[in-house]
């Protein structure tokens, strides 16, 4: 048994770790081994590409290596040991994050692509899609990133709806504006047959 | 760029930090303003490749050329470029070749190369070119713990990849490392010069 990889990836708020949290319950509680996993890491590269965003003083290619790098390590380090040992492994945010961000900074598609070659692709990725003024909606005071404007996070959005036609992949995009069971049980029915 | 832009490649051992000291003391004495530095950097993402060098930590090939690309590129915007844009000779102790070269004993080179292709191209590039037993012998007598790539077999790829490298590109330049340190200076020197003049 190798384990299915699934992924939850879109804008900011867009129900990314609700809707992996209740599906991992919900493999749990049906008696599956099932990991959750999350990116960027908060361990070493992760944590340093992390502190580069934040600093605000590094060149976007020079994030995407290390955004990559974290990527690579992840998938070595945690994703693959645990394929042969999960059913599934639920991914919030993977390689996904960097094809809509990087380019929104200033890098060449093209460019990301290929720091991405050795990458281990999902069985499927949840792209869920929220309208900006849902996003408003569910923003709350004091919650900030530095991603968190009303243009980026409407730029990310197209980007993230156009995924599918970059990858050749297993992307759902998942109206996420419904009530979190309505989206769950969509999801449920998708993963069901992976 | 008003400066220009000079690294010294080789394996450990072929001379290349005793190289870039001499050319750099060589360049300010004739009134030129030096910027020596290094890769991999003591920045961030350098602290985390000196680690796996070391052994204290491991990934996987691919990640650690990404981090080895990560560091450039920081190392490009922070250190070198505005250097050069001040009109600095910046020297470095090896650069993107390296990575290049010792990056291929475990990755596909075409994709080393595409990784690395936003960085500046050198003005002039010398790899020391010295045998394996040269370099295992040299590392023996200065350091006490071998290295991630100090391994004999892997050094023959290497030095055989540096060699299709200065092939391939133009601003490569390839300098016997077993001469004696003097001559290997003159001749860097004398490449140096071709392009200040």
């Amino acid at each position: 048994m190798v384990a299915k990889l699934i992924v939850f990836e879109g804008v900011n708020r867009a129900g990314k770790t609700t809707q992996a949290k209740l599906l991992f319950d919900f493999f749990a509680a049906q008696k599956f081994n099932v990991l959750y996993v999350k990116e960027p890491q908060n361990k070493k590269i992760g944590a340093i590409a992390k502190q580069m965003i934040r600093k605000k003083n590094f060149s976007p290619e020079t994030v995407a290596l290390a955004f990559a790098a974290d990527t690579m390590q992840h998938i070595d380090e945690t994703i693959k040991p645990a394929l042969e040992k999960y059913d599934y492994i639920i991914a919030d945010r993977y390689y996904h994050s960097a094809y809509a961000y990087h380019p929104l900074m200033g890098c060449k598609p093209e460019w990301i692509h290929e720091l991405h070659r050795y990458v281990l692709k999902p069985d499927i990725t949840f792209i869920l899609d929220i309208q900006l003024s849902e996003y408003k909606k569910r923003t709350q005071k004091g919650e900030k990133d530095p991603f968190e404007n009303d243009e980026f996070q409407q730029k990310l959005r197209v980007a993230y709806i156009g995924l599918s036609k970059i990858l050749n992949e297993e992307i759902a995009i998942i109206a996420g504006g419904r009530s979190i069971k309505e989206i769950h049980s969509e999801i449920r029915k998708k993963v069901m047959y992976l | 760029m008003k400066g220009k832009f000079i690294v010294i490649e080789g394996l450990d051992g072929s001379g290349a930090s005793t190289q870039v000291a001499m050319l750099s003391e060589y360049l300010a004495s004739k009134g030129y303003k030096v910027l020596v530095t290094k890769e991999p950097t003591n920045n961030l993402v350098g602290g985390l490749i000196r680690g796996q060098l070391t052994h204290e930590w491991k990934s996987n090939p691919e990640c650690l050329q990404l981090l080895f690309a990560a560091d450039r590129s920081h190392h490009l915007e922070k250190e070198i470029i505005p250097a050069l844009e001040k009109g600095f000779i910046v020297i470095s102790d090896r650069y993107m070749y390296s990575s290049l070269a010792f990056g291929s004993i475990d990755c596909d080179i075409e994709w080393l190369k595409s990784i690395n292709s936003k960085f500046l191209k050198p003005d002039v590039s010398v790899i020391l070119n010295v045998p394996p037993e040269v370099s295992v012998e040299r590392i023996g007598r200065s350091r006490a713990g071998f290295e991630l790539f100090e391994d004999k077999t892997k050094l023959e790829k290497v030095r055989a990849a540096f060699d299709k490298l200065s092939k391939e590109y133009k601003d490569v330049i390839v300098i016997d490392g077993t001469l004696p340190v003097n001559k290997v200076s003159m001749a860097i020197v004398r490449e140096v010069q071709k392009v200040l003049s």
